[in-house]
């Protein structure tokens, strides 16, 4: 029994390791490259209230879509998806792990980019640091699922920028859905964003296991 | 093998997505703002502001406000249309000094020793009787100073320019926002009346309603078209056909093209289809009124087609030399940037992705705008002719065999990346 679970865990290592060489990188580096745009296009120094959640909320929330909608991506090659379907190891765990990382990845840049906010002198709350993880993953997990669901990155990026709009264009309409919400003053219910994208990502999911897609 | 193409256009998710947002911004936006006619002022009414270039008006303000933010130790700005609030280190706070002592005759000691400095705004001066609080408006308390009779307009534009350039640009002392930030006077009845007229004339105000049209939706076309394009570019390679489609009989430009083309024409649909409402329901709005749609038609198409035309071209060259995420990023990196840059109201460059006009009214803003407006989409014509013929090119030497430099070029910045070389 011993043996089995350590036997587990090495596969298991062996299978983040190389999804860290293989799937992670583009994904991780274009989220950089957003985290680096976001510092770029906005002031961050000197931000109080409701100006401290604009780079966060406008920009920073696209490292979700980046990291997250780009899961399935290398499977959507059908030679890897092959490959991949006759392996004994399942594609939901692999999956999983890598939502897994994916969303840890969200979490340590906006904890790095909160960190830079506060040495230029920003008033940055921890609730603007779990607003802004709660939008990046609800984000991420409509682009997850788009992307998932159709087969295709694009269109998950896509649904991504269609709800991003909507934000934009509804706004309070969305109510504890709003994307912008730390932006119009309202410091509550980001929770529901998150508790959203669990939802979201179970569901999809769901979705591809039972159209056989996982 | 034009109806084949605009088939998978039509039967792609990337397209329904497309058609719902186009549809969903028309809605919510343009229907959500226009629901009743312009009608004719009146006198005696209140009818807004207008700005004028006046000197004694500008300056004044805009040194008064100016002292203000220097004693509040607050310079708000918008440099890329967000609010920034902006505290000056030391040595520009002298700086900002050295501009308001020419600015108001005062010497250094004197601004930095006055501490009377009070905010405009209402304060509470008590309750009533039935126990409301009793608010009143204040005027800003600064030090007694007057403007120097031989400071010019000109000179106070240039340190005007100067506090901008301090504060970070952006700001509302920028020479070319002075106007509009303190040259603010109400409009009069004859000024009311005659942007009324203006607008009523044959042929302006079908102009202006689909102005409005083309300001909400050039604001999807300018971002959405890329993820079609990329999504139909890249579906050879996903279904594995590139071998097949490559050694077909057919020209690459043939192929390219016949494929572009199906691109633009099904993502023009839902564009003209909100158009052709758009007529219909200005023309419900003014049933006594004849409307001329000639002029604004073509102002119309003329904005939103080379939105779509560029958008889409650049799309196809950059996944066919890269991939298609990298298109997406791409042209959402531009559109985010162009967009929060762009001012609200009669905002033309000679070269960007967005024009704006957000406004029914305004038309001489406008109409000073108009050639600006036509090389800015001619050169948008152009970039989409030039990535057209870029992706030509490029599918004509994979056909060859060549060009597989693109891939090979991610393939290399991905081996730097993860440390391992993989099979191709």
């Amino acid at each position: 029994m011993h043996m089995r679970m350590r036997e587990k865990m090495e596969i298991y290592g062996s299978i983040l390791i190389n999804n860290l060489r293989l799937q992670f990188p583009w994904p991780a580096l274009s989220a950089a490259a957003l985290l680096i745009l976001t510092e770029l296009m906005f002031n961050i120094n000197s931000l109080e209230g409701a100006a401290v959640a604009q780079p966060l909320e406008m920009l920073l929330v696209w490292t979700g879509p980046a990291l997250l909608a780009t899961v399935f991506l290398p499977e959507q090659n059908p030679e890897i998806r092959d490959v991949v379907r006759a392996r004994q190891i399942g594609y939901l765990p692999v999956c999983l792990l890598r939502i897994l990382y994916s969303s840890l990845t969200v979490v340590l840049l906006v904890l790095f980019f909160a960190g830079i906010m506060k040495a230029g002198e920003s008033q940055v709350l921890p609730y603007h640091v779990w607003g802004c993880v709660c939008s990046a993953l609800l984000l991420g997990a409509l682009g997850l699922a788009g992307a998932g669901i159709s087969g295709n990155a694009a269109g998950g990026l896509m649904v991504c920028m269609l709800y991003y709009l909507a934000s934009y264009g509804l706004g309070r309409r969305l109510g504890a859905f709003s994307l912008f919400s730390m932006t119009k003053g309202q410091m509550e219910g980001k929770g529901w964003q998150l508790a959203a994208a669990a939802a979201v990502t179970m569901g999809a999911l769901a979705v591809m296991k039972r159209r056989k897609q996982l | 093998m034009f109806i084949k193409e605009c088939k998978k256009v039509i039967c792609s998710m990337t397209f329904f997505l497309y058609v719902v947002t186009v549809i969903a911004m028309y809605v919510t936006q343009y229907c959500n703002d226009e629901r009743e006619a312009i009608t004719a002022p009146r006198p005696g009414e209140n009818y807004g502001m207008t700005v004028r270039e006046e000197p004694g008006l500008i300056m004044p303000g805009a040194v008064e406000s100016l002292l203000g933010d220097y004693f509040s130790g607050r310079y708000v700005a918008y440099p890329i249309l967000f609010y920034k609030e902006v505290r000056l280190k030391e040595d520009k706070r002298l700086e900002m000094r050295a501009i308001l002592e020419e600015l108001t005759g005062l010497s250094g000691e004197q601004i930095d020793g006055f501490d009377g400095y009070r905010e405009a705004g209402y304060f509470s001066q008590g309750m009533d009787e039935q126990g409301n609080p009793i608010m009143q408006f204040r005027e800003m308390e600064l030090p007694e100073y007057s403007l120097p009779a031989n400071l010019s307009y000109q000179r106070f534009c240039e340190l005007m320019g100067q506090a901008d350039d301090l504060i970070g640009g952006g700001s509302s002392y920028a020479p070319d926002t002075l106007v509009s930030n303190f040259g603010g006077i109400p409009m009069t009845y004859e000024e009311a009346r005659a942007e009324y007229e203006a607008l009523m004339k044959p042929g302006e105000l079908g102009r202006a309603y689909l102005r409005l049209h083309c300001d909400y939706m050039g604001i999807v076309l300018t971002v959405m078209p890329v993820f079609v394009a990329a999504a139909l570019w890249h579906l050879d390679r996903k279904a594995q056909m590139q071998s097949l489609v490559y050694s077909r009989k057919s020209s690459t430009i043939r192929i390219v093209g016949t494929r572009y083309l199906a691109l633009v024409c099904c993502m023009a649909v839902p564009v003209l289809l909100t158009l052709l409402y758009t007529m219909y329901s200005t023309g419900r709005l003014y049933p006594q009124t004849r409307i001329a749609w000639g002029s604004g038609l073509q102002m119309a198409l003329l904005w939103l087609l080379p939105d779509v035309l560029a958008v889409s071209a650049l799309g196809a060259l950059l996944t066919e030399l890269f991939s298609p995420l990298l298109a997406i990023f791409f042209q959402c990196v531009w559109w985010f940037v162009s967009l929060q840059t762009a001012g609200l109201t009669g905002y033309v460059r000679r070269f960007g992705l967005q024009v704006r006009h957000n406004s029914l009214s305004k038309t001489a803003i406008w109409q000073s705008q108009e050639s600006l407006f036509l090389y800015n989409r001619l050169s948008l014509l152009v970039l989409a002719l030039l990535c057209l013929g870029a992706a030509a090119w490029v599918y004509a030497r994979k056909r060859r065999g060549g060009m597989a430099w693109g891939n090979s070029l991610l393939y290399r910045v991905r081996v730097m990346v993860s440390g391992k070389r993989e099979r191709m």
